[in-house]
């Protein structure tokens, strides 16, 4: 009589794990006891064991590495030698079994997103239903293969969308003055991005406050050599190459949450938010830690350039890894971003503000200080790790040895 | 590939496999007889001419000898020669002057040995018989039924002029209905509509189906032009197949039954008039297609069904219209090159699970 | 033996009938009031005429693309026949045929046939309905020279021939076939000896004089009546108009066409009639002049009729 392999129940509150590998493979002979699998809990990295000793056969397809499993689902089967054991029916390539886990839907590659006009991929069966369910398929991201919209990824989205349709009857009494505003495709789509972030991400945020003396000494310091076009080295600027430098020591900070999997980019490409008429655009510098300040200068100030007649081309707005906002020209004090997927990680810039701050003997002074807000997709990365990283680029900003090396370059 | 999949390949070569239990249309307890496609053909003829005696056979070598297929064998010697006529070699005056007795109120049933040779009557069959009633304002009627045995197989093929499926040129005209019966029981059923039908009707006969073998009625039936028949119900996918196709798509049927596919197969039989509504039907019900004719390729019939089934299903359609034709090529004489000419068996599996995944 | 005087009269009759008619059609054609043309059979009245007095209304006829004269000649009624010509929904066809399909069935033709020698054959299948059934009527398709080449022809005259069918093949030898003479695509030129090659009897007869036709067809009708088969009715003829109503007739000349307007037959039995003391030159008057008023009855009618209802479109497609 086969024995069923299953995931037991390891913590209170434990509805489902993540398989991340099997330590044997179909037919192999186990022992009781024995470790056959590795899953990941809400808590913890576990180990399956066997069962029963015999022959591991029958695995349930899909229950592969990545793959999201109930506790007590059936994956497999401990069998004798020739004894036969039932096909298990395959599990859906989402896991998602209850429109709670959402998450568990992977974005691919955003860049598809930002291009206008990008084709939406369904049968005529879905599209019917998204009609039905009154879906934009254009806001749906499809699992299917290549991105494909699949029944269920309309469905889900129906399900978890707050708004009423647009057929609901309201009796309206007295008719409120408004004013509507079509969205343009830079909005649409940035709010496309938006939703889906903060859906399938579960995001926090950690703030720093930066002493910019020393930074502030080094940008008003005359510059060398001067740019042809005699751009200055803005703080946004000095923070692109700052910020470049340290990822690449953090380099989990650099990276997208893909397949249930981390996949780090070994290049930093850091994009920067402009705010144009239009919305909000990122373009990307290319390997920014590799460029000097007088580039990144030059290259920001084409974008912005590029910024006011929106005339970027696609590898302009591709390819970032992290982004960098910056609202100080405004006077914000803190904010927190939201990531930008399917980057990890997304840094706040505010403005620099003379403030009272204690000096180590208790004394008080008036410095420039300037507040960072990290925030991370705790998929990636975790409370520790986005401390670190967000405390050297503090460290690195208020450190005079920065701006001695820069100076070289 | 298991061996599974490898049962049966071309028509020929399948017909172990294709016994007349594959395909059941008369229930257990209904007095019947099993006889063969051919035999059934000729019992309705038989069953017409003694019903009708405006009914009366034309064409080569149908009377004493019994047709160069045996459908006619025993007739002549039941009627006599006024009304089992051999005629000259006279392709176009055979359904002229079938055309005319029509006109002056006889029920003539015409045989073309090869539809390979309908050619020669083209201007008789289409220009003037599929028209006569219509240029004349509704003045005459021509009652007529014209049998061409059609179609090859690999290994019996009769090469490139006389293994033909010709079926679309007649479809295309205005004023003809086209029948293409898959079994003895539908061949039968539909003879006799045909045979009652006010119209000029183009009866097609598959010459490998003529050994086939199924159950038939003892009491007499007609079976409706224009309808096709669901052979098998099924859920996952629609097959639509015609002729000698059908045994195929069967087939496939069963074998894909074992792996929890469940076939649904649509005999069209009356290839024109189209009955849309029952493709329509069972495309919106599975949301797969593959569809499965002789013809080869290019402008056959399948263009025409995957209309229907867009016009009919497209909001239902999962997955994009497969098709399985012959090749576009005149048909070899060489058993090496005929492989791939007409569809097999394992073609049809192959498209259902294309259409499945 | 010569028929009655009413049998005349009527002969007479009918050979204006069509040549008025068509003159009237070509009229209408010439003010573009004809869609797609017409083809006139002026000159070849006789040959109609005389092939058809010799049948009963239950006979039947199968005709060409030059078929007026036959479905005239057959007793069609000459208001519905414009109206066809017209395309409405009074016409014989209504509305759906024209010139080239144009059939009185009422009257036993089975119509123009546009497509040279197709008609052939559904006469000889109305034949051997005929004679199956044991009935005594005779089938009688009308063919041109140009006709006689077909392989509808040679076909049909065999089989015909095989059963001892009761058929009346008529060949109006007009000589031209569209811009084709006829001795430049026939071996040989009395066309009635291909009848030899069919083992059944060739008559030729001068396709202007009406009773010779109609003696020759009385006598070709009466053996398929008898049993004894079909025969080859060959008239020599010519064509007075072009192949259709106001060709540029750029293939013959003007000189050999008026060489042959001089056999015209209507005034040549006309002259008969009257010399011959058969009919007065008033009986022959009054003939003509009400003649003439039918048609433009006809024509009138034929205005004044609507046309099909469009969303007949789909009807007689199929029984």
């Amino acid at each position: 009589m086969p024995v069923e392999v299953f995931v037991h129940k390891m913590t209170d509150h434990m509805e489902s794990a993540r398989i991340i590998q099997w330590l044997v493979k179909e037919g192999e002979r186990v022992h009781e006891h024995q470790a056959i699998m590795e899953v990941e809990t809400d808590k913890a990295v576990a180990e399956l064991e066997s069962p029963a000793s015999g022959i591991l056969k029958g695995i349930r397809p899909g229950a592969i590495e990545g793959a999201q499993v109930s506790v007590g689902q059936t994956l497999a089967f401990i069998a004798e030698p020739g004894e036969e054991v039932p096909a298990l029916p395959p599990l859906p390539s989402e896991s998602a079994q209850t429109t709670e886990a959402v998450s568990a839907k992977v974005a691919a590659d955003t860049t598809q997103a930002e291009e206008p006009g990008r084709r939406v991929r369904a049968t005529p069966a879905v599209r019917r239903i998204a009609r039905e369910l009154n879906v934009d398929l254009r806001l749906v991201r499809g699992t299917g293969p290549e991105g494909k919209i699949t029944e269920q990824d309309v469905r889900v989205l129906a399900a978890t969308r707050g708004v009423a349709p647009p057929d609901d009857t309201v009796t309206i009494v007295s008719p409120e003055p408004v004013e509507w505003v079509d969205l343009n495709t830079v909005q649409r789509l940035t709010g496309q991005r938006m939703v889906q972030s903060i859906q399938a991400a579960p995001q926090f945020a950690m703030t720093v406050s930066a002493d910019m003396t020393n930074a502030l000494q080094f940008l008003e310091a005359p510059a060398e050599p001067a740019t042809e076009t005699g751009e200055s080295i803005s703080v946004t600027v000095l923070l692109v190459k700052i910020v470049a430098t340290t990822l690449k020591h953090h380099l989990r900070a650099n990276a997208s949450f893909e397949a249930g999997r981390i996949k780090v980019h070994k290049r930093v490409n850091l994009g920067v938010a402009i705010g144009v008429e239009e919305g909000l655009i990122v373009p990307v510098i290319k390997e920014a830690d590799q460029k000097s300040l007088v580039q990144i200068a030059r290259e920001l100030q084409i974008f912005r350039q590029k910024a006011r007649q929106m005339r970027f081309s696609t590898d302009d707005l591709s390819g970032g890894t992290f982004t960098i906002s910056n609202l100080g020209m405004h006077g914000i004090d803190q904010f927190n971003a939201i990531v930008n997927p399917p980057q990890s990680a997304v840094l706040a810039v505010a403005r620099i503000a003379k403030t009272p701050i204690a000096l180590p003997g208790n004394t008080v002074a008036v410095r420039p200080m300037m507040n960072l807000t990290l925030t991370v997709d705790h998929r990636v990365v975790d409370g520790v790790q986005g401390a670190r990283f967000l405390a050297e680029i503090k460290r690195r900003l208020e450190d005079p040895d920065t701006f001695r090396e820069l100076k070289k370059i | 590939m298991t061996s599974i999949e490898r049962d049966a390949t071309s028509l020929a070569s399948a017909k172990p496999a294709m016994s007349p239990d594959l395909i059941v249309q008369v229930p257990e307890g209904v007095p019947a007889k099993e006889m063969s496609y051919q035999e059934a053909i000729r019992e309705a003829l038989r069953e017409e001419m003694l019903r009708d005696e405006r009914v009366f056979l034309m064409g080569e070598d149908i009377a004493k000898h019994g047709g160069a297929f045996g459908v006619t064998r025993t007739l002549f010697d039941q009627f006599g020669p006024e009304r089992v006529r051999n005629t000259p070699i006279s392709e176009n005056t055979i359904v002229g002057a079938g055309t005319g007795a029509a006109l002056a109120s006889m029920r003539p049933v015409m045989e073309i040995m090869f539809v390979d040779f309908s050619g020669l009557a083209m201007d008789q069959i289409c220009t003037q018989a599929a028209k006569l009633r219509f240029v004349t304002g509704g003045q005459c009627k021509v009652p007529w039924v014209l049998r061409m045995p059609q179609g090859g197989g690999a290994g019996k093929s009769t090469a490139a002029q006389h293994s033909q499926s010709l079926e679309i040129w007649f479809a295309h005209i205005p004023g003809l209905k086209v029948v293409l019966p898959s079994t003895p029981y539908d061949a039968k059923g539909l003879l006799k509509a045909a045979i009652r039908d006010d119209n000029p009707i183009i009866f097609l006969e598959h010459k490998l189906l003529y050994s086939f073998r199924g159950r038939v009625p003892d009491q007499d039936y007609v079976l409706p032009l224009g309808v096709c028949d669901v052979k098998h119900e099924g859920k996952d996918v629609t097959v639509v197949a015609s002729g000698a196709m059908v045994w195929h798509a069967m087939l496939a049927a069963n074998i894909l039954a074992r792996e929890g596919i469940s076939v649904e197969v649509v005999d069209v039989r009356t290839i024109s008039p189209l009955d849309e509504n029952t493709i329509g039907r069972s495309a919106r019900k599975t949301g797969r297609v593959v569809l499965v004719a002789e013809p080869c390729r290019s402008y056959g019939p399948t263009g025409e069904w995957a209309m229907v089934v867009i016009e009919q299903a497209f909001d239902y359609l999962q997955a994009p219209i497969v098709r399985v034709t012959g090749r576009f090529s005149p048909i070899p004489f060489a058993d090496s090159l005929e492989k791939g000419v007409w569809p097999e068996t394992d073609d049809v599996v192959q498209a259902i699970r294309r259409v499945m995944a | 033996m010569e028929p009655q005087p009413e049998i005349l009269l009527e002969m007479y009759r009918r050979m204006v009938r069509i040549r008025q008619f068509e003159l009237a059609a070509m009229d209408l054609f010439k003010r573009g009031q004809v869609k797609g043309t017409v083809h006139p059979y002026v000159g070849q009245e006789a040959s109609g005429v005389g092939v058809c007095m010799a049948l009963r209304r239950d006979d039947l006829v199968a005709g060409t693309h030059r078929s007026h004269g036959h479905n005239i000649a057959k007793g069609a009624d000459t208001k519905r026949m414009m109206a066809e010509i017209l395309g409405k929904e009074t016409g014989y066809c209504r509305g759906r045929g024209g010139s080239m399909h144009i059939a009185a069935f009422e009257a036993g033709s089975l119509g123009a046939l546009s497509v040279v020698g197709s008609g052939i054959p559904l006469a000889v299948g109305a034949a051997l309905a005929f004679k199956m059934r044991g009935e005594d009527r005779v089938a009688v398709p009308f063919t041109g020279d140009g006709g006689s080449n077909t392989g509808n022809w040679h076909e049909c005259l065999n089989m015909a021939s095989i059963w001892d069918l009761p058929v009346v093949f008529v060949l109006e030898n007009n000589q031209w076939a569209v811009s084709t003479k006829i001795d430049s695509v026939v071996k040989v030129r009395d066309l009635s000896i291909r009848a030899q090659g069919y083992g059944i009897p060739g008559v030729r007869v001068d396709g202007f004089d009406v009773l010779a036709v109609y003696k020759a067809a009385t006598e070709a009708v009466a053996r398929a009546r008898r049993g004894e088969g079909p025969t080859l009715l060959v008239t020599e003829s010519y064509r007075f108009e072009g192949h259709y109503a106001y060709e540029p007739e750029v293939y013959r000349t003007r000189a050999e066409v008026e060489e042959h307007r001089k056999l015209d037959p209507i005034p040549r039995f006309r002259k008969y009639l009257v010399d011959n003391g058969k009919a007065s030159v008033n009986e022959v008057d009054v003939i003509d002049a009400e003649v003439k008023q039918e048609i433009v009855d006809a024509v009138q009618f034929a205005r004044a009729s609507p046309p099909p209802d469009s969303t007949t479109a789909m009807d007689y497609i199929y029984a």
